[in-house]
């Protein structure tokens, strides 16, 4: 795909793709910044589409439903408020301690860099022909991500072990945290399927999923915010999730 | 709308994820109508419209942790949720785009008080008045696709039209919306 890709991103961001062009889209956006800048212009035309209806006053009913139905239905927990709960004092130890790590560790991390560098091109690359081939499999099937502004595409073959994930408008991360994929069964188990990489804007992520079982044997995806390295199990809040 | 009232939305909304009701209370009456509005466009029904904004807001309170202002405003953010949830109900019925048009230009628009501030009403205004002025086959694919979810395969079999006709309108449509807010985005 070239750059008359860029033609596509109108259709993109409308939703008008079949899921096969977008996720061809979603695989040329990974690695293009211009066709990046490019999709931050239409989603400012989809904003203004979002904002183009008429505003119309709803009946009251809503309203005194909505109040009624607060009391059954909790706002959920912040995991913000819970690190609040530790103790300053402590905190800034912690915090000075990564801080003199980090000045330490300086030019070890600028030799790696380059080394994840690569290792990232050739993950992001391994990631593309793996959807792309996926997606030509007659069993193949495609889960389109819409949520609360985050976009995406799930392609996986039930008979097969392998998935891609893309994904596009999840919040920025602090160094400290990533965004973990996990796999759920039948029984409600959750399999780590992995942490998502980004590149370098952070703006454009994508995750391949090599799991012990077939994709049958999984109902759901889901993706939750976990401190760095990711966690053994899920801790933080969900931010998305796909039924499969 | 200017930064202190992003900034007014953003409070607001760490208040309603820790189970501030008069916050959500707040909110909801500041956006209610903009809500509503948007279910309605993409529903045509006032009854299943009145539903979706009722999914809308409670998603609001149950998943106000995850609104980050630094990401965009709250009224987008709402609306997004409100444009998903309305047509995952389009596809769950396997609806066909409403016959009544609720932002048909020639109708009086209802005189609702709303937060934007006059020069972001101005530019919604502007693209809606873009909209309204494009070529009829062309706004119509945007319309269809934007407000009623449908893809270019499903535009081109609804309308009885060539894919690569419908693909061109669609293209030269977004591209002079996208001149438009570009322009607005000059001129602020």
């Amino acid at each position: 795909m070239d750059h008359q890709a860029e033609e596509q991103l109108a259709a993109y961001v409308l939703g008008a793709l079949d899921p096969e062009e977008r996720l061809q889209v979603e695989a040329h956006l990974s690695g293009c910044p211009r066709c990046q800048a490019a999709l931050a212009a239409y989603e400012g035309v989809a904003q203004g589409l979002l904002h183009a209806a008429d505003p119309k006053r709803p009946p009251r009913s809503i309203r005194s439903n909505l109040a009624k139905q607060l009391g059954k239905t909790r706002a959920r927990p912040s995991w913000r408020r819970s690190l609040q709960r530790v103790p300053a004092a402590g905190l800034g130890l912690a915090v000075g301690l990564i801080i003199l790590l980090t000045a330490n560790l300086g030019l070890l991390v600028q030799s790696q860099r380059l080394i994840e560098q690569g290792q990232k091109a050739l993950a992001q690359q391994q990631a593309g022909q793996t959807a792309v081939a996926l997606a030509s499999y007659p069993s193949s099937q495609v889960a389109l991500i819409e949520e609360d502004g985050v976009r995406g595409t799930f392609v996986y073959d039930p008979s097969l072990p392998v998935a891609v994930m893309y994904v596009w408008g999840l919040p920025r991360l602090s160094d400290d945290q990533v965004y973990q994929a996990w796999l759920v069964d039948a029984q409600g188990e959750r399999l780590n399927g992995g942490l998502i990489t980004f590149g370098a804007d952070q703006g454009f992520g994508w995750l391949m999923i090599e799991a012990p079982k077939m994709m049958e044997d999984y109902i759901a995806l889901g993706v939750t915010l976990e401190p760095a390295g990711g966690s053994p199990a899920p801790t933080g809040p969900r931010i998305l999730g796909v039924d499969l | 709308m200017n930064n202190i009232d992003l900034a007014e939305d953003a409070v607001l909304m760490r208040k309603v994820a820790g189970g501030d009701r008069r916050a959500f209370l707040s909110l909801y009456d500041k956006y209610a109508a903009r809500v509503y509005g948007l279910a309605l466009r993409v529903l045509g029904d006032r009854m299943t419209a009145e539903e979706i904004a009722q999914d809308a807001f409670v998603r609001m309170w149950t998943r106000a942790e995850t609104f980050d202002p630094k990401r965009g405003r709250l009224s987008s953010w709402l609306l997004t949720i409100t444009r998903r949830l309305a047509l995952d109900r389009i596809r769950f019925e396997s609806r066909r785009p409403p016959t009544s048009n609720y932002s048909n230009p020639g109708e009086a628009p209802e005189y609702v008080p709303d937060p934007a501030s006059e020069t972001e009403e101005a530019r919604w205004a502007t693209l809606k008045f873009a909209l309204n002025t494009l070529p009829e086959e062309q706004r119509l694919v945007i319309e269809l696709a934007f407000y009623h979810g449908m893809s270019h395969s499903q535009i081109a079999e609804y309308q009885a039209t060539p894919l690569g006709t419908v693909k061109t309108r669609l293209r030269l449509g977004m591209k002079k919306l996208r001149l438009e807010w570009d322009q607005g985005e000059k001129s602020n």
